[in-house]
């Protein structure tokens, strides 16, 4: 299964899960390195980091950012 | 004793009249809206933000759109204060607990501007946005640091951050806006942590100072730093925030920094939501539940 991490709040990491639900657990689960928008595999209850998906999201949603962001913000 | 009966029974006829009656003038009174009247309204959204701001038939502005299962709730109550249209739409950053409802709330109501901070977000729930606003064929705009946005018949509202490009945290993204209206102030702060205060503090100094400030992230130690706190120098602090949170907010330091100054607060999760009426000159609140 994968999840997103949404945001970290002191101890925790706030977790958006596929099914968009959101889960809260320790942030001492999470590799030392993980960042807020870094795609996670959970693999019997372990948490990898999922660099693969997490560029490609990256790059999906950034596309969709140019298409509807107004031209005179930048 | 017959005759008795039948005067009880008339007693309580008239008794059940007359709280009838009771009830529909005091409801009646809590809808006649003051036009010229700004409410602001804190809505409960549980652990999360969502700010309605609206000046009848002028100004129409909701901050902010709790969590992703806020939608209904947050569309209901909107209709309810007679609102069909929403001016300006402000996603003070993508976190899940600001954004959430956003994406039912562009698809329900007519919208003019939608402000965001152009920072990018890997979650569903960031992307539920931007499809709803392709969809509605809006474009969505980044606030300029000091930018205002309206300035007509005693109303004032300016972005007072983000003023930089780039930030560690997503939180420090956070639009903060500035509400004026006559000789009274509202700071609704997002989740602008210290950092975003200090650079603040150095562009605005005293331009801060307010009636009101919604506290930054949820009441954390992240945010009201007491040198930007002694800069807004509120007399009430709203803290949205919801009961038995998993992370503890509000602080106890923050409370403790609030209590210190005697700022009177009000809290999400002990007064659900809180409304904030401005007529330019004083301040009424009115909470859903007593503390």
């Amino acid at each position: 299964m994968k999840a997103t991490i949404d945001r970290f709040e002191g101890k925790f990491a706030v977790l958006e899960l596929e099914n968009g639900q959101i889960q809260n657990i320790a942030r001492s689960l999470l590799p030392p390195c993980a960042r807020e928008g870094d795609v996670l595999d959970i693999v019997d209850g372990f948490f990898h980091l999922d660099s693969c998906e997490t560029k490609k999201t990256k790059e999906e949603i950034e596309k969709l950012m140019e298409e509807v962001w107004s031209s005179d913000s930048d | 004793m017959k005759l008795k009966k039948l005067s009880i029974i008339c007693l309580i006829f008239i008794l059940t009249f007359v709280t009838a009656a009771c009830t529909i003038t005091t409801s009646d009174t809590e809808k006649k809206q003051d036009p010229d009247a700004l409410k602001i309204h804190f809505i409960d959204v549980g652990q999360g933000d969502s700010i309605l701001v609206n000046l009848p038939q002028k100004f129409t502005m909701l901050i902010d759109a709790g969590n992703n299962n806020d939608g209904e709730k947050i569309v209901r109550y909107i209709k309810d204060q007679g609102i069909k249209r929403i001016d300006y739409i402000v996603g003070t950053h993508p976190h899940e607990d600001h954004i959430g409802a956003l994406d039912v709330v562009i698809q329900t109501f007519d919208i003019g501007k939608v402000y965001m901070p152009k920072v990018s977000h890997n979650t569903k729930t960031f992307k539920d946005v931007l499809l709803a606003v392709k969809e509605k064929g809006l474009k969505v705009s980044s606030p300029k640091p000091g930018e205002i946005i309206f300035d007509k018949e005693d109303l004032k509202v300016q972005f007072l951050a983000p003023n930089a490009e780039k930030y560690e945290e997503l939180n420090n993204y956070s639009i903060v806006t500035k509400v004026t209206y006559g000789e009274t102030s509202f700071l609704l702060t997002g989740d602008a942590e210290d950092v975003s205060e200090k650079e603040m503090l150095e562009k605005f100094g005293t331009g801060l100072k307010a009636n009101v400030l919604k506290l930054g992230h949820h009441g954390s130690t992240s945010s009201t730093t007491p040198e930007f706190l002694k800069a807004v120098s509120p007399e009430y602090a709203v803290i949205s925030v919801g009961k038995d949170n998993t992370y503890g907010h509000p602080h106890k330091e923050t409370i403790g920094r609030l209590n210190k100054k005697g700022i009177k607060i009000y809290r999400t999760d002990k007064n659900g939501t809180v409304v904030m009426s401005s007529d330019g000159q004083e301040i009424s609140v009115w909470v859903e539940k007593e503390n």
